[in-house]
């Protein structure tokens, strides 16, 4: 043969040249024309090379792939079950993968869409604060800020940058639609600087926002506000805005993108932190003991996390002695306390995620959906090797047949390849395709009521998507080299004469990969159960309460312009106006709304025969005599609050209380809890003023899994700022609603209502979560018993087959028939029960790690084990069902036959 | 019409050897750049017609000999005006022609050793 770099067709062009340049020659010397070329063709010798190239044409490679591809398809399409199943499992694990590792990202890991991230850290007090604090996070008093700003740099370089406080708010605005709340962020002067973000329009906030005490009345807009409710007017700054009925001037518009540090709601709003009392109507910013504020900074070059915090900490801790001179220091602290609270440490933590607000709670469901997924796509790649090592086992004797007639190793492995790499390319890019929707479904869940106001999106992540991707290209292409080495190797001879008889080549493998998903089929199952019980049980339990035919909404008379006193008066009368309603059968008013998945909440110092203070803070609630009445729970002991629960004097006396049942198991077991006297446990009241006056029934008041012993104050013996009002009548509706505004514009115009709705909508929302878990646990553990189920009726039909011939020795030799389907039977018994003992230790691991978010049931709990046990042991015998019966009708002279 | 001339005797034609084709290129190449057809009559020519070329056997031998960069080929055009490869003696050829016709120097030298022995032979 000869050698390559030149075309055969070069070569032939040379030699006609040869042919031609010899005639010429000829004809030169006097032969004749006619002649001189049959005389040069025969001086040329064995001229069959020009005829014929010396090889067949080489096809290109483009041809090579697209012959290996037509070939593949053809493959595919002869075991079209096989190829759904592949397909089918690469989408699923492909597309759910990226979808909630697109969704985690948000969650857990992205980084706030600001300038240097990573340069950001966040300061949280740990230890014992001794004091209160109101919002979600690390929480920093605002003197400790300000002191931390002053001195960061008192210790020789300074360490950061910038250094900002901000703290969340809602507030009413008054458009020319009417007034709306929005969400605001109250934020320092170098907020801004901080972040990197310039204005769109006019200004951003600077130190000269900082200085006085509730006078600047200035905000800038979220881009998305001034577009959508703003009418994106070019002219906006310089304009005024009613702000909780009082002018604010606008000076500028954020640019499009940013909202603010907390990515679980988005910021409309920003105003100088000197306005949090105007907004909150509470929060001084000299209180040393209440924190309501998150603090963050950006570290100098080459300062980092670890340094800032321990050059900080000498510092802190003489501040954590001087605090104790403030005369907000509580007296008679306990010594464990005080010792808690001088071990306190600064810690600066990386910040560039910001806060996830009340969202931290998605954290947990997210970081265990993100793990189901991944099992997910493990399963679904054994399920792509299973079937690879099927189908190559399947056409050994095909494979033996080629070999046999010259098919190189490599030619039958490029083959394998061919289909390995259809597969991942069809499988991937419909996974990709559909992972949006994958994704607005999963996001569908959250998309409740409240938890709408996530920031999430149903975005794709690319490297999310890549790396799914390429998890399934790579295990798709695996599963076929494997098999693809297999068929290389295949000896002609040796697959030929094996053919039909024992064909046990990559079976134990294949058993293996089944038993995988059997136990992964289990681990789903008890999730799936687990999780769907703890959505049964919150249901069934409720929040203690009827909720249908419950409405609420809420005011806040402050934000309207009103003042203390008279924001009381307004409540109560709007409450005496919803009582007149003849539709309304039960109205009350409350301080804090039931089941929003926060309140209010405090230790309590408790006097008995002997004064202590409670463990933990229990949640607490201020409400109307009516309260109790309107949700349909009895007061048990003692008696309701009435009339003479009243403190009409400016400011507030709190003289008695009820409290939950649960309150007097826990603190009260051998006590009389009538007359037992308790106040706020803030560390030192020598003499607890408030007397318990009744025992009510447990009812959930901030989620639908509080079992927390409760203390209820009446609310007018407070002052009041606030009113959650709800409304018992025959039925709520849209009709009911408009009634009710009705009211409170009766009232006054001025007032806005806000946070309108049912109950049962309620409900819905607070179980976003449980419901998302039990949703795609059922549908993950539905698919990996659906593969498992594939996977076993594949490997007993193969066993079956492939025993034919000692099924009819058995039967020629006397066994009865039926015993054949026994064998197979056994056989699938056999695999799945290594499954399950495999997966139990597996799936009760992984049912500790998700306790926290189960309801009713434990992680070990027998019923659910056994019962998740016999539907999947129940599954594979029926899968098995097929196999066996074909078993059971081996005839011998047949099977002897068929060899 | 002219008759052609009868060079092809063939009972006197020798067939060549195994391998001295190559040889017999690279000194027809040592005269300057030539293509196939013109070192096939010119092995022909200087041998008076002794020497038989089949001259499609010529081309694997020239492929060979391109192929360890002893000889260089290239596409030109013949005196004829006619588009023809052109092969051209390279440096590592000029050593392997003086490689080999030494070595074809002993081969002869011994053949003659041996094969004037015979008289003696003979005579013995």
């Amino acid at each position: 043969m000869w050698g390559k770099g030149r075309s055969d067709r070069d070569r032939a062009e040379e030699q006609q040249s040869h042919i031609d340049l010899e005639t010429d020659q000829l004809i030169a010397e006097g032969v004749a024309s006619e002649k001189a070329r049959a005389m040069a063709r025969a001086r040329f010798g064995h001229n069959a090379h020009l005829e014929r190239p010396t090889s067949w044409p080489r096809p290109s490679w483009l041809a090579i792939i697209a012959r290996d591809t037509r070939y593949a398809s053809r493959q595919l399409a002869h075991a079209p079950v096989a190829t759904a199943t592949i397909l089918l499992s690469l989408v699923i694990g492909i597309g759910v993968n990226s979808a909630i590792f697109s969704l985690a990202d948000q969650v857990l890991v992205r980084a706030l869409p600001v300038e240097a991230p990573h340069e950001i850290v966040q300061l949280d007090w740990q230890g014992e604060f001794m004091g209160g604090g109101r919002g979600f996070g690390s929480l920093i008093p605002h003197p400790l800020y300000v002191d931390v700003r002053a001195h960061h740099d008192s210790l020789g370089s300074p360490l950061f940058r910038h250094i900002a406080a901000r703290s969340p708010g809602r507030v009413t605005v008054s458009l020319q639609e009417g007034t709306e709340r929005a969400q605001v962020e109250l934020v320092t002067g170098d907020y801004f600087a901080l972040f990197g973000i310039r204005p769109e329009l006019g200004r951003v906030f600077t130190a000269d926002d900082d200085q006085v005490l509730d006078g600047h009345a200035v905000v800038i807009l979220s881009h998305t506000y001034w577009r959508t409710r703003l009418g994106a007017d070019p002219d906006i700054v310089g304009t005024e805005l009613r702000i909780n009925a009082r002018p604010f001037t606008i000076v500028g518009v954020a640019p499009p993108g940013f909202h603010g540090t907390d990515w679980s709601v988005s910021t409309e709003l920003w105003m100088p932190m000197m306005m949090n009392a105007f907004v909150h109507d509470w929060g001084e910013l000299d209180e040393h003991r209440v924190r309501f504020q998150h603090v963050y900074a950006r570290l100098m070059d080459g300062v980092d996390a670890g340094r800032a915090q321990a050059t900080l900490q000498p510092w802190f801790e003489r501040r954590l002695v001087t605090d104790m001179e403030q005369e907000e220091w509580p007296a008679d602290v306990e010594a464990a306390k005080l010792d808690q609270y001088l071990a306190s440490t600064l810690a600066i933590n990386a910040g560039g995620q910001g806060q996830a607000g009340r969202a931290e709670e998605l954290r947990s469901p997210i970081v265990i959906l993100s793990a189901a997924t991944a099992l997910v796509l493990l399963l679904a790649c054994l399920n792509v090797a299973n079937l690879s090592l099927a189908q190559t086992v399947s056409r050994s004797r095909e494979t033996g047949v080629r070999a046999a007639l010259g098919a190189s190793r490599r030619r039958l492995m490029a083959e394998r390849l061919a289909e390995a790499g259809l597969l991942a390319g069809i499988g991937t890019g419909a996974g990709v395709l559909l992972a949006p929707f994958f994704g607005r479904w999963i996001l569908s869940f959250l998309q409740v009521g409240d938890v709408a106001a996530l920031a999430l999106r149903p975005e794709l992540d690319l490297r999310a998507l890549f790396t799914a991707g390429m998890i399934a290209v790579v295990a798709t292409l695996l599963s076929g080299v494997g098999p693809a080495w297999f068929a290389g190797a295949t000896e002609p001879i040796g697959a030929l004469k094996a053919a039909g008889r024992s064909m046990t080549g990559g079976m134990g493998l294949r058993r293996a990969l089944v038993v995988g998903q059997v136990g992964l089929a289990l681990v789903f199952l008890v999730g799936a159960t687990l999780f769907g019980l703890t959505l049964r049980s919150l249901k069934l339990d409720g929040p203690g309460f009827a909720t249908d035919g419950l409405m609420t909404f809420t005011v806040n008379p402050l934000n309207d312009g009103y003042e203390l006193p008279e924001s009381k008066l307004a409540i109560e009368q709007i409450l005496r106006g919803l009582q007149k309603l003849p539709e309304v059968d039960e109205a009350s008013v409350s301080s804090f709304a039931l089941l929003t998945g926060g309140g209010w909440g405090n230790t309590m110092l408790v006097e008995s025969d002997r004064q202590f203070m409670t463990e933990e803070a229990m949640p607490m609630n201020a409400v109307s005599p009516e309260s109790f009445d309107t949700l349909g729970v009895r007061v048990v002991r003692g008696r309701n609050f009435d009339d003479t629960d009243r403190y009409d004097e400016e400011g507030w006396l709190l003289r008695s209380a009820i409290v939950s049942e649960e309150f007097v198991r826990r603190y009260l077991p051998d006590h009389e809890p009538l007359g037992v006297r308790i106040d706020f446990g803030f560390g030192g009241f020598r003499e607890p003023r408030v007397e318990i006056v009744g025992v009510v029934q447990d009812y959930r008041e901030q989620d639908l899994r509080d079992r927390e012993p409760k203390v209820y104050f009446s609310v007018w013996e407070r002052t009041v700022n606030r009113g959650v009002f709800y409304i018992r009548a025959q039925q709520s509706s849209e009709a009911l609603g408009g009634r009710l505004l009705e009211v409170v514009k009766g009232v006054d115009p001025m007032i806005t209502v806000s946070d309108l709705r049912t109950f049962d909508g309620q409900i819905d929302r607070l179980l976003v979560f449980e419901r998302m878990l039990a949703t795609l646990g059922s549908a993950f553990a539905g698919f990996a018993l659906l593969l498992a189920m594939i996977g076993i009726y594949g490997v007993l039909s193969f066993a079956a087959q492939s025993r034919s011939k000692e099924i009819g020795i058995r039967v020629a030799l006397g066994a009865r028939p039926g015993s054949a389907a026994g064998l197979i039977l056994s056989d699938a018994a056999k695999l799945a029960l290594i499954g399950v003992t495999v997966a139990l230790p597996v799936a009760y691991a992984l049912g500790r790690l998700v306790e926290t978010q189960l309801y009713g049931v434990g992680t070990l709990d027998p019923m659910v084990l056994a019962g998740c046990v016999s539907l999947l042991l129940a599954v594979c015998l029926a899968a098995s069902a097929a196999p066996a019966l074909r078993a059971a009708r081996v005839d011998p002279q047949e099977a002897f036959r068929a060899e | 019409m002219t008759t052609q001339p009868d060079r092809t005797d063939v009972d006197d034609r020798i067939e060549l050897l195994q391998g001295t084709l190559d040889i017999l290129i690279l000194r027809t190449l040592k005269r300057g750049a030539q293509h196939g057809q013109g070192i096939a009559r010119a092995i022909q020519d200087t041998s008076g017609d002794t020497l038989l070329v089949d001259h499609g056997s010529l081309y694997p031998a020239l492929q060979r000999l391109e192929k360890k960069r002893w000889i260089s080929g290239d596409w030109g055009v013949s005196s004829n005006n006619r588009r023809a490869r052109f092969y051209e003696l390279t440096a590592s050829g000029e050593k392997q022609l003086v490689t080999a016709r030494a070595r074809w120097a002993r081969l002869v030298a011994a053949m003659d050793r041996v094969l004037d022995q015979e008289p003696e032979m003979e005579g013995s």
